[in-house]
């Protein structure tokens, strides 16, 4: 039994991860769904996070069916306690995606011409957000909790440019929201960089839980700022194969990530499994040609 | 060298182990052991079969006193006083620290005279008083409801949890400060283990109880203390390995042979 018990925490580990991979991609989608006022990619994406939630949902039910049939303890629980945590906050990324993507099917449909400041602005954001989000999953992929004490920092820009597109628009000159109709549009698309700030929240909310994980303590991130990493470190206690696995695996379940928004021994880890895929394929292709 | 997260102080304590050994003849089965065992609150031994958690049990109330050959080095204390030391009698200490054991073990005699046995051992004559005993100590053990209107059934015709019981009963006739539980439900069925958990539960405020368990759901259950003992090379004394609130122990244990024990990697 343990031995299935051991397999099926892995698995809603790696579930955990590929979700969280999946709303990545699909927030990069409803961004540029808005920005490039695209409607067909808006509904794919707004498609696509139906599917999360329902993912979500069904690891939400994996991880207690776990609990209420193995009486999980220690750090086979904290994993638990962690991927419903994280999977909880995942549901919420979604929605603030879908949000998003609906904010775009509005902007074509109203036919919205957002000023060129505030599209700027919110491309910004939103490479700062992706850039949040890819260090969460590193956190996770590598069991770094440097990488999680780093988040709060990390953050500071996607709220400056939060705050920035939000005086930028309070600025703005009458004729360019000519008339109530298109002003009222234009404040309905506008909270996509609302979106944007919560999700980069949400995400180190999730991420933090790793301290839990790795320590048993609940440590948030307004925690985290005044905890060298070296003590954070010290308060790891011992965890099971659920907990550490071997990071190169856990990276197949996150690989479609851009490299540059991961932290760097998450993108090292890509990038060899990118490596032993190309090998493969030429191994195939010799093989072919001996045929 | 134990690992201790949150362990109770000497002063809440009503049994302290200090630097505690125990052979059985040659045989050296526990070594080095610290432990406060906290006073009026649940404390579980776990641990591999094999491991010395009856063995260091059955030390709280001299049990062992009873095999040939078995000596013991340290100290063992029971509010403040070694019991271990030269004029203890180990008849009243006995009194003290009751037991219960795997097996519900009732005399062949009625469930009222099983009772009433105690309590007569130590002087207690008359009638009324002896009804009284039997009657509080069956509502204490959550019996009395069942037998009230029996009480002169055979104590063996009972069923297995009602006989646990009954022996729960038993030792609480002759008022006990510490009750020793060893694995009191591995021989009962689910309802009547819900049922000694409960009334460990409501006993605790007023007693010290340890119990020795298998089951680790039961430990993380009812307890308030964990300790988790270990026998890593065989024919070497086993020791505790670690020790502290049970919910750390059950959540974030501190040492990896602990972690490894209770999720069930080994052991």
């Amino acid at each position: 039994m343990r031995k299935l018990f051991s397999r099926q925490l892995v698995e809603a580990r790696h579930e955990m991860l590929s979700i969280y991979e999946a709303v990545d991609l699909t927030l990069h989608d409803a961004v540029t769904a808005f920005l490039t006022s695209d409607k067909k990619l808006a509904n794919k994406t707004k498609k696509a996070t139906l599917q999360i939630d329902a993912r979500c949902a069904n690891l939400e039910a994996v991880c207690y069916n776990l609990i209420a049939t193995q009486g999980p303890v220690a750090s086979d629980f904290r994993l638990l306690q962690t991927i419903i945590y994280i999977d909880f906050n995942l549901q919420r990324m979604t929605d603030k995606v879908r949000q998003i993507a609906r904010a775009a099917k509005h902007k074509v449909k109203a036919d919205i011409q957002l000023p060129a400041e505030l599209n700027d602005l919110i491309l910004r954001e939103a490479d700062c957000v992706y850039r949040v989000v890819g260090s969460s999953i590193s956190a996770l992929v590598n069991n770094d909790m440097s990488i999680v004490c780093g988040l709060s920092d990390q953050d500071e820009p996607v709220h400056q440019i939060y705050e920035e597109f939000f005086r930028t628009y309070n600025r703005m000159s009458a004729p360019e929201l000519s008339d109530d109709s298109s002003y009222d549009d234009l404040r309905r698309t506008i909270m996509v960089s609302r979106y944007l700030d919560r999700t980069a929240s949400i995400s180190i909310d999730a991420a933090c839980r790793l301290t839990f994980l790795l320590t048993g303590q609940r440590l948030t991130a307004s925690d985290l700022v005044d905890i060298d990493e070296d003590e954070l470190e010290s308060m790891r206690v011992p965890s099971g194969e659920g907990v550490v696995l071997d990071p190169k695996t856990d990276a197949q379940y996150v690989a479609k990530l851009p490299l540059d928004e991961v932290g760097e021994q998450l993108r090292h880890l890509i990038e060899s499994l990118n490596d032993d895929d190309e090998v493969d394929a030429d191994d195939g292709e010799v093989v072919a040609t001996e045929e | 060298m134990s690992v201790y997260q949150s362990a109770p102080t000497p002063e809440s304590s009503a049994i302290i182990a200090k630097d505690f050994d125990f052979w059985y003849g040659d045989f050296h089965a526990l070594t080095g052991l610290d432990v406060n065992i906290a006073r009026n609150k649940i404390t579980a031994f776990i641990g591999p079969s094999g491991c010395g958690k009856s063995t260091f049990l059955r030390c709280m109330n001299r049990m062992n006193d009873l095999i040939e050959g078995t000596h013991v080095s340290g100290s063992m204390s029971l509010d403040g006083n070694n019991i271990y030391a030269p004029g203890v009698d180990p008849v009243d200490l006995r009194r003290r620290v009751g037991m219960i054991f795997q097996q519900p073990n009732p005399f062949p005699k009625s469930i009222y005279e099983n009772v009433a046995f105690g309590p007569r051992l130590q002087g207690v004559t008359s009638k009324s008083d002896l009804d009284d005993i039997v009657e509080e100590s069956l509502k204490r053990a959550n019996l009395w409801k069942e037998v009230s209107n029996q009480l002169s059934k055979d104590g063996l015709a009972l069923s297995g949890g009602q006989q646990q019981r009954l022996c729960i009963a038993r030792v609480l006739a002759v008022q006990p400060d510490v009750l020793l539980m060893d694995e009191p439900c591995s021989a009962i069925d689910p309802t009547s283990v819900q049922k000694v958990e409960d009334l460990m539960a409501e006993l605790a405020p007023e007693m010290t109880i340890i119990i020795v368990t298998h089951s680790m759901q039961q430990a993380a259950r009812i307890s308030d203390y964990t300790a988790f003992f270990l026998q890593e090379v065989a024919g070497e004394p086993a020791t505790l390995i670690e020790y502290g609130q049970t919910d750390a122990i059950f959540t974030s244990p501190m040492d990896r042979r602990t972690e490894d024990y209770i999720t069930g990697r080994f052991g």
